[in-house]
């Protein structure tokens, strides 16, 4: 698939936390953070899911599989992202952004990224691309979830659905809305 | 902590909201599910025991590392067996079968009652069963919904599946897609916040 195809699949058709409910639990949190906070650690993981992608791919491709160790890829792809989630904390606290190194690193966003471009056999460039088009697509559904957050405070909402239930009930029909572009049909667009 | 207790006033999932991806990716068929819960199971106990056996060898500051680096093997291995016994299975399980190494629940889970606390074994195995329970009972609802259908196991050559929703009955297919997960787990968790709310009433009645 062409780099623009990778990324309006993952953006929208199969939007990384509407589809593959990679960092879906951030939705969870979100009642206790400020929004601001979000779009800080979702810019981050852009930085973290697309370099991640790169060099797990890297990794599996210019050595595991030259020595016949395929079988290491989660081992190796989860000690990457030890070391980059902390290198990337380090490199963000000199900033004065501090943000918790081990939701960088416990973000599912990330290793799954990692996992979709190996499961897909992507080039290095399209790891690339897929780590940059699901860490947009997770900032896009943060987005869309604060926008209704903000919007339920001022609706009535029954008592049990309060907060993250109706949160989730909307998603769903964001997500169904995503269906109606389809795989097959980007494919023929953009190749 | 009772089961029941452990089961729906603060259940795992829909109470503390902890590894929800799992739960809503591989629930759409029974077999997965149950399957994603035993092996949630079986990797808090070997995790939990695993870093209790080299835990006092490091200092407290690297232990998160030493508790995903654990976890990890273990998934490795286990990746390892199922590729070369269960291939059908390890490929329903797809990039979620890795991705337990940064589930938030088994990490939670294996830290659970770390800090001294007399029962650790038993809460963190009682989590466990509660979250088995919950993605058991999520998955069948969304098969037997979906498809009509309730699958025990599928290996290949042996497929365990009881057809449940027969004519005139039709299976609703939109429970199996994502889009239905998500609606689902939103009303399911409101459901899960109004018995504990009536639980909580009922308690401070008789209480007062």
């Amino acid at each position: 698939m062409s780099y623009l195809g990778l990324l309006v699949t993952l953006l929208f058709a199969q939007n990384v936390m509407l589809y593959y409910f990679l960092g879906i639990d951030s939705v969870e949190d979100m009642k206790d953070q400020p929004s601001r906070f979000f779009m800080q650690e979702g810019l981050a993981l852009i930085g973290v899911s697309s370099f991640s992608a790169v060099v797990i791919q890297s990794i599996h491709l210019f050595i595991l599989l030259p020595l016949g160790l395929p079988y290491l890829k989660t081992f190796s792809g989860i000690l990457i992202i030890l070391v980059i989630g902390k290198a990337t904390n380090s490199i963000l606290h000199r900033f004065r952004i501090s943000l918790n190194p081990w939701r960088l690193v416990v973000n599912s966003l990330v290793f799954g990224v990692s996992l979709l471009s190996l499961h897909g056999m992507y080039t290095l460039g399209e790891s690339f691309f897929a780590g940059l088009a699901a860490g947009l697509g997770y900032l896009l559904a943060l987005y869309l979830f604060d926008v209704l957050q903000e919007q339920f405070k001022r609706e009535w909402v029954p008592r049990g659905l309060e907060g993250v239930p109706i949160l989730l009930v909307s998603a769903g029909l964001i997500a169904m809305a995503f269906y109606a572009i389809d795989g097959a049909l980007l494919k023929r667009i953009f190749g | 902590m009772s089961f029941q207790e452990r089961m729906i006033v603060k259940n795992p999932v829909f109470s503390l909201g902890l590894g929800i991806g799992p739960v809503l990716a591989l629930s759409y068929r029974f077999d997965t599910a149950w399957v994603t819960g035993v092996l949630s199971l079986l990797l808090i106990l070997l995790g939990k025991g695993s870093v209790r056996l080299v835990k006092d060898a490091f200092p407290s500051a690297i232990l998160w590392y030493v508790r995903i680096t654990i976890l990890t093997f273990w998934i490795a291995l286990m990746e390892i067996v199922f590729e070369a016994y269960l291939p059908g299975l390890r490929d329903s399980l797809g990039i979620y079968l890795p991705l337990l190494a940064v589930n938030t629940f088994i990490l939670e889970a294996i830290v659970f009652g770390e800090q001294g606390d007399q029962n650790e074994w038993y809460g963190s195995l009682l989590l466990g069963l509660a979250y088995l329970g919950t993605i058991a009972f999520v998955g069948a609802f969304r098969e037997i919904v979906g498809s009509g259908t309730l699958t025990f196991i599928m290996l290949p050559g042996w497929t365990l599946r009881y057809v449940i929703l027969g004519k005139p009955l039709q299976p609703i297919r939109f429970f199996i897609l994502p889009a239905g997960g998500l609606i689902l787990y939103g009303y399911l968790k409101a459901g899960f916040r109004l018995m504990v709310i009536r639980a909580n009433r009922g308690r401070i009645e008789e209480e007062s």
